[in-house]
C-alpha cells in the first residue's frame, strides 16, 4: 500500500432511522488501487453505508473526507461530481443501444461536431476510452442486448469511469453493489479479471452475498453487524466459514440435517426419459425419488431450462418427463395439476405481482390450480388460508395487505417457496432460489426445502452456488457441454469437494 | 428429524444461523404515499361531485329541475354501463377502445331486430354484444395482439357495420310492451334504466372481487407472467373479460335506444372518452392490477353532471367539446397516481 493518505476516510459515521441505529459510529478508510470488501448480512448497515456514500442519505453524525476534501454528498449527482460512483445491482444500461451509445449517453455534447453526433465518432471515442482502461474486450459497436450480464456490469463500470473522466476526476471511487448477483462462475471470473485491470485508476468498495468471492476479490475486508464494524479479517487467512461466523456474530451456527433415509428402492416419483432441452442436446435419463433434494448445476442455463420444462413453461426438445407414471403435460396448468410446483428465479418478473398484496399473491395458485375457488369467494377463507401459510413458514410480513414488493428480497423468496409448499405438491422445482438474498434468508429457504423433503416431496434446485446447497442436498447432477458430466451422491458424508464440483462443470 | 439443530464442531460446514435477527421492514413509502393519495383523491372527487351542481344551478336554476334530474339519471345509466364494460380490460392492463362502437352496433341491430320480429327482439342484442366482445377478446388473447390496436381496429369495423346495416339513417324503434320497462320510473322518481345499470354494476363489483375469474383479472393486471406461472388460464380470462364488456355495451345500447327511440350508427361514439376518464377518476390506473369498478360510479356521476350542465347553460357545442377534453385531462392529472406506475408512456 502506498504511503500517501487514503483516498476516502470515514470517521465515526452514524445514521438512524426512526430511532433505530442503522450505522453506529463506523470508521473506515479506502486506499487508491485497492478493493475493500464490505461484508454483513441484510440489515447490517451495508446498504445504508453505500447510500450515504452515494448521496442518497446524509449521515447524522461523523465526517467523511474524499481526496483530502470534506465529503458530504447531497444527492447522487453530487456524489458523482465529487468522484463517487455507485454501480447498482439492477443495471441501468439501455438494451437497444450499442456499447458506445450507452457509454456516451447523456454526454453527447462532448462528442458533437457542428451540432451533430456521428456514429463513427461515437464508436471511436468509446473504443479509445475502453482500450485505455483495458476493457477492449467490450466491442463498442455491439448492441447491449447481445452482451452477457457480466459484460453489461462491466459497461456500467466503464460508464462511471467515463463520467469521471468528463468530470475531470482522475481517481474515482467505485461502489460495486452485488456485481456478481445472477452471474455464472465463468462470468464472475471474467468480471473479476477486468475489475482487477482497473485498480490503477480507481479505488473500489465491493459487496457480494458470496463470501468466497468477497475473500477472493478484496485486499481488505470490513465486516458490519448491527451497524457497527465488528472485524477486519485478512482475506488471505480467512475461510468463507469464518467470515460467515463473523457476520453472524455469536449466534449459534447450525446445520440442516441431510435426509439419509431417502429410500431409493422406492419407485421414483419423477422420471425423465431421453430428455433433451435447449442447452442439453444429448438425451439424458434422470430419476428423482420422493423426499430427495437434488441440485442441478452447470455453467450455462441448461439447468434452468430443465426446471422450466418441468414447470411447463418451456417444451422439451424430445423425450418425456413422467410424474408417478403419467406424462407431465407440457403446459403450466398441466404441470401444476400433476403436482409440480415451480419457484422462478425472477421474483419480480415471474413470481410475484409486486404492487399487489401479500394475500392475493399467496392465494393465487390455490385458486387457479388447486380447486380452491372458494378462496376467491370468501375473504374469510382466504385470510385464514394465507395466515396459515405465513405462520407455518414464518414469512415476516407487517400486514397481509402490504404490497409484496415492499418485502425484502429474502421474504419475497420465502413467500414464493411457501406458496409452492402446498399439499398438492409432489415435486418442487426451484430456479436459483438463493439469488441475491442474505445468509439468514438463505438458511430459512433451506429449512423450508428440508421440511418439504421430510414430507416426501422431491425437491429439485437449479443452482449457481452448489457449495451452499451441499449440507442439504442428497444428489448433485452436473451438466457440461450439453450433457450430464457427473453425478455425486452426497449422502452420509460422501459429499463432493468444491474442486470436484468445479471440475465437473468447467 | 430435526432442523436448525445446533451442531458441535465449528468447522462443520456452515450454512445457517439460528436466532433470526428481527427484521424491521423498511417504512413502506409506497403504501403510505398511496394511502395519502387515495384520501386526497376521494376528497377531490367528492368535492367535484358537490361543487358542479352548485355551480351550474347558480348559472341556470333549471339544472336541478325534476325533468333535468331525470335526464341526468338516464344519461348516468348508459355511461355507467360503458364504464363497467371498460373496467375489466383496464384492470388487466389492456384497454377496450371499441366500447362506443359496440354500443352503436348493438343499438342499431336491436332497432332493426325489433322492426322485423317485434319489440321484444331487442333483447337479442345482449348475446350479440357478448359475441362481439368475445371476438375482441379472442383476437387479443389467442392471436396475441395488443388490445389497444385490436380494439382501435375493431371499433372502426363495428362502426362500419353499424353504418352498413342501418343504411346510414336513424332506425326507429317500434313501440311495444317493453317500452314501459325502460321508460318508466320507480316511484315516479328513479328511472328504471338506472336501476338496471346499478344492478349490472353491482354484479360487476361482485364478479371482480368475489370470483376466481375476477381474481385472475387482477392477477393478470398485476403481473401477467406470474399469473401464468401460477396456473391462471390467461387467454381464457382475457377473452371472458372482453366478452363481459361486450355484454355491458349491448345493454347500454338497448337503454340508449329506448331513451332516444331511434338508433343512429354513431349513437355510442360519444361514450368512449368519458368512460375511460370515469374509470381513471375512479382510481383504476391504465397500468392495471389496481382499483376496481366501485368508484367508477363517482367518476360517471361527475362527467354526467358536467356534460349535462354545459348543455343546460347553453354553452356552444364546440366549446362543450373543448371543455370536456380539457376536463378529462385535468381529472386524470389530479387523480392519476403517477407514483404507483414506474413509467408512463
Amino acid at each position: 500500500m502506498e504511503s500517501s493518505s487514503p483516498i476516502l476516510r470515514l470517521d465515526s459515521v452514524s445514521k438512524s432511522f426512526n430511532g433505530v441505529k442503522a450505522l453506529n459510529s463506523v470508521s473506515l478508510h479506502l486506499e487508491l488501487g485497492e478493493v475493500l470488501g464490505l461484508a454483513g448480512h441484510n440489515g447490517a448497515g451495508k446498504s445504508t453505508l453505500l447510500n450515504i456514500l452515494s448521496g442518497v442519505f446524509t449521515a447524522d453524525a461523523g465526517n467523511m473526507v474524499l481526496g483530502g476534501k470534506k465529503f458530504r454528498p447531497n444527492g447522487y449527482a453530487d456524489a458523482n461530481s465529487a468522484g463517487v460512483f455507485r454501480i447498482y445491482q439492477e443495471l441501468s444500461v439501455i438494451e437497444n443501444l450499442t456499447v458506445a451509445e450507452n457509454l456516451t449517453l447523456g454526454t453527447e455534447k462532448y462528442i458533437r461536431r457542428f451540432g451533430l453526433i456521428t456514429p463513427k465518432r461515437t464508436v471511436k471515442t468509446a473504443k479509445a476510452f475502453l482500450e485505455e482502461f483495458g476493457l477492449g474486450d467490450l466491442d463498442a459497436k455491439r448492441g447491449v442486448d447481445k452482451l452477457t450480464m457480466a459484460e453489461r456490469q462491466l459497461l456500467e463500470i466503464a460508464k462511471a469511469l467515463y463520467m469521471a473522466r468528463l468530470g475531470k476526476i482522475e481517481k474515482p471511487v467505485l461502489l460495486l453493489d452485488e456485481p456478481t448477483s445472477g452471474l455464472t462462475q465463468n462470468q464472475v471470473d471474467f468480471l473479476e479479471e477486468h475489475v482487477n485491470r482497473l485498480r490503477q485508476h480507481t479505488a473500489i468498495i465491493l459487496t457480494t452475498h458470496r463470501g468466497s468471492e468477497l475473500l477472493e476479490w478484496s485486499d481488505r475486508i470490513v465486516v458490519l453487524r448491527d451497524g457497527r464494524v465488528v472485524g477486519e479479517p485478512d482475506p488471505k487467512r480467512t475461510s468463507p466459514e469464518q467470515l460467515a461466523e463473523l457476520m453472524v456474530g455469536d449466534a449459534v451456527i447450525s446445520q440442516h440435517e441431510r435426509r439419509n433415509d431417502v429410500v431409493r428402492s422406492q419407485s421414483p416419483v419423477l422420471k425423465m426419459t431421453d430428455l433433451t432441452v435447449s442447452g442439453v442436446d444429448k438425451p439424458f435419463n434422470l430419476d428423482i425419488y420422493p423426499g430427495e433434494v437434488v441440485a442441478l448445476i452447470g455453467e450455462s442455463e441448461e439447468k434452468t431450462q430443465i426446471a422450466r420444462c418441468l414447470a411447463g413453461l418451456e417444451s422439451p426438445i424430445s423425450g418425456t418427463a413422467t410424474l408417478g407414471g403419467t406424462k407431465i403435460p407440457s403446459s403450466v396448468r398441466g404441470s401444476l395439476k400433476a403436482g409440480v410446483r415451480f419457484v422462478p428465479a425472477d421474483r419480480g418478473g415471474e413470481g410475484l405481482a409486486l404492487l399487489q398484496s401479500v394475500q392475493s399473491n399467496l392465494s393465487l395458485c390455490a385458486i387457479a390450480a388447486e380447486n380452491r375457488r372458494d378462496l376467491a369467494r370468501s375473504p374469510k377463507a382466504e385470510k385464514s388460508f394465507v395466515t396459515g401459510l405465513v405462520t407455518k413458514y414464518n414469512v415476516k410480513v407487517a400486514s397481509l395487505e402490504q404490497p409484496s414488493g415492499s418485502l425484502s428480497g429474502g421474504n419475497q423468496q420465502k413467500l414464493l417457496v411457501a406458496r409452492a409448499m402446498t399439499d398438492a405438491a409432489r415435486v418442487i422445482v426451484l430456479d436459483k432460489p438463493t439469488r441475491g438474498i442474505d445468509v439468514h434468508a438463505k438458511s430459512e429457504i433451506f429449512r423450508l426445502i428440508v421440511e418439504a423433503s421430510a414430507r416426501g416431496v422431491a425437491v429439485i434446485v437449479a443452482s449457481d452456488e452448489p457449495e451452499e446447497l451441499m449440507p442439504i442436498c442428497d444428489r448433485v447432477i452436473a451438466f457440461r457441454n450439453g450433457q450430464i458430466s457427473a453425478q455425486f451422491d452426497c449422502r452420509t458424508g460422501a459429499e463432493p469437494s468444491l474442486t470436484e464440483l468445479a471440475a465437473a462443470i468447467s | 428429524m430435526s432442523i436448525d439443530r445446533p451442531v458441535g464442531p465449528p468447522d462443520s460446514t456452515v450454512t445457517t444461523v439460528a436466532p433470526a435477527p428481527s427484521f424491521t421492514p423498511m417504512p413502506l413509502r409506497i403504501t403510505s404515499a398511496t394511502a395519502k393519495h387515495d384520501r386526497l383523491q376521494t376528497v377531490f372527487l367528492v368535492a367535484a361531485l358537490l361543487i358542479l351542481p352548485i355551480f351550474f344551478t347558480f348559472l341556470n336554476p333549471q339544472y336541478l329541475s325534476p325533468g333535468n334530474l331525470d335526464s341526468m339519471m338516464r344519461q348516468t345509466s348508459v355511461l355507467l354501463l360503458v364504464v363497467a364494460a371498460g373496467t375489466a380490460p383496464i384492470l388487466m392492463g389492456s384497454i377496450d377502445l371499441s366500447v362506443g362502437a359496440i354500443v352503436s352496433l348493438c343499438a342499431v341491430c336491436a332497432a332493426l331486430l325489433a322492426h322485423s320480429f317485434g319489440q321484444a327482439a331487442v333483447l337479442i342484442a345482449l348475446p350479440l354484444g357478448l359475441l362481439i366482445g368475445l371476438l375482441n377478446g379472442v383476437i387479443i388473447s389467442y392471436i396475441k395482439l395488443p388490445s389497444f390496436l385490436v380494439t382501435l381496429g375493431t371499433s372502426f369495423a363495428f362502426a362500419g357495420i353499424a353504418l352498413l346495416v342501418s343504411g346510414g339513417f336513424p332506425v326507429q324503434l317500434v313501440s311495444g310492451p317493453l317500452s314501459a320497462f325502460f321508460q318508466r320510473s320507480l316511484f315516479g322518481i328513479i328511472p328504471l334504466p338506472l336501476i338496471y345499470a346499478l344492478i349490472l354494476w353491482a354484479l360487476l363489483i361482485v364478479f371482480l372481487r368475489r370470483t376466481a375469474t375476477g381474481r385472475f383479472i387482477y392477477a393478470i393486471g398485476g403481473n401477467e407472467r406470474a399469473a401464468k406461472v401460477n396456473g391462471v388460464n390467461v387467454r381464457w380470462v382475457k377473452a371472458v373479460a372482453f366478452g363481459a364488456g361486450g355484454l355491458c355495451c349491448a345493454l347500454a345500447g338497448i337503454l340508449v335506444l329506448f331513451s332516444t327511440t331511434a338508433a343512429t350508427p354513431d349513437i355510442g361514439n360519444s361514450f368512449l372518452l368519458p368512460s375511460i376518464a370515469a374509470i381513471v377518476m375512479g382510481g383504476t390506473p391504465l397500468s392495471g392490477g389496481q382499483g376496481g369498478a366501485a368508484r367508477g360510479l363517482v367518476g360517471t356521476l361527475i362527467l354526467v353532471e358536467l356534460t349535462n350542465g354545459m348543455l343546460i347553460i347553453g354553452l356552444p357545442p364546440a366549446a362543450q367539446q373543448i371543455v370536456q377534453g380539457l376536463v378529462v385531462i385535468l381529472a386524470v392529472l389530479l387523480t392519476f397516481n403517477r407514483r404507483s406506475v414506474a413509467i408512463v408512456k
